[in-house]
């Protein structure tokens, strides 16, 4: 499976951040966050998501790969199945992860978002690094179209729910939001093209790609 | 459960709002359901662990010693 492409903005030029399914040996090194000091929020989600990742492993209850995913819904079509998708990029090697997202697949197809954490001060060329949170919420929603998934969801907290309403464009978001399939759709492509058009204009080969099967799965509509 | 539907989007600004709210917020989210549920995870394997003896952890066993 090709990983799912996105940029983000590192040291006032646009960079591609891969989104792949983590590995056992992934999840590994996601827990290790917590040794991260000073403690943060992000370290301790990403040690208990690691956690909640190995617990349900252990009932084989989760997916390393897309293709997993499709092979265990083929199997049960009402199968609840977890995963854990990590950020990383070739151009900042010193952070093995950037961030993740702990995401499940519900018993009715339906896409659920329990943890999202980007790694704090993540930096380039001593610039902050931005836009890995908004970047993986739009490929989740990509990936959720790309599935045929009707709706993607998740709780918001009071210091989430304004993340959630700039990215997802629902106003306002209170401790649930939900997207339906033609909003993710609309969203994911705008993201995209967007992306496109900035890259574009700074002169530089576009080489975002939409996911795999999104686009095969698009053609066919 | 009713979903709100999206506002019209902007493109660029769009884009820039949310690089922007992420160069000065950290993204740290957790639903709370799933928070709780991790946690409880966490405990279940504590109690799990054994716990070790301390003479089997490197440390010497002390010994009454006879007084003469």
């Amino acid at each position: 499976m090709k990983p799912i492409i996105f940029h983000v903005e590192a040291a006032g030029e646009f960079r591609p951040v891969e989104l792949t399914f983590a590995s056992e040996s992934e999840v590994r090194r996601v827990r290790a966050w917590r040794k991260m000091t000073p403690a943060t929020e992000a370290g301790e989600f990403a040690a208990l998501a690691a956690k909640r990742w190995f617990y349900y492993t252990r009932e084989g209850a989760t997916v390393a790969s897309l293709g997993e995913l499709r092979a265990a819904v083929a199997r049960n079509e009402r199968a609840e199945l977890a995963f854990l998708m990590v950020a990383s990029a070739e151009w900042a090697r010193r952070y093995k992860f950037l961030a993740l997202a702990y995401c499940r697949r519900t018993w009715c197809h339906h896409l659920v978002l329990d943890f999202l954490a980007v790694r704090p001060g993540l930096s380039f060329a001593n610039q902050p690094i931005s836009g890995v949170g908004s970047g993986i919420l739009a490929s989740l929603m990509d990936l959720a179209d790309s599935l045929g998934m009707e709706t993607m969801w998740g709780e918001a907290t009071a210091s989430s729910a304004s993340f959630y309403e700039k990215v997802l464009q629902i106003r306002p978001v209170k401790d649930l939001f939900i997207v339906h399939r033609e909003a993710m759709h609309e969203m994911s492509q705008t993201y995209l093209a967007n992306q496109k058009h900035r890259l574009a204009m700074a002169g530089k080969t576009p080489h975002i790609q939409q996911h795999e099967s999104s686009r095969s799965k698009k053609a066919e509509r | 459960m009713k979903a709100v539907a999206p506002k019209k989007l902007n493109g660029e600004d769009w884009l820039e709002e949310c690089f922007e709210y992420e160069r000065t917020h950290e993204i740290a989210f957790a639903s709370p359901r799933a928070l709780l549920e991790a946690r409880m995870i966490a405990e279940m394997d504590k109690a799990r662990r054994p716990h070790r003896r301390a003479q089997l952890n490197g440390v010497a066993h002390r010994r009454k010693t006879a007084v003469a």
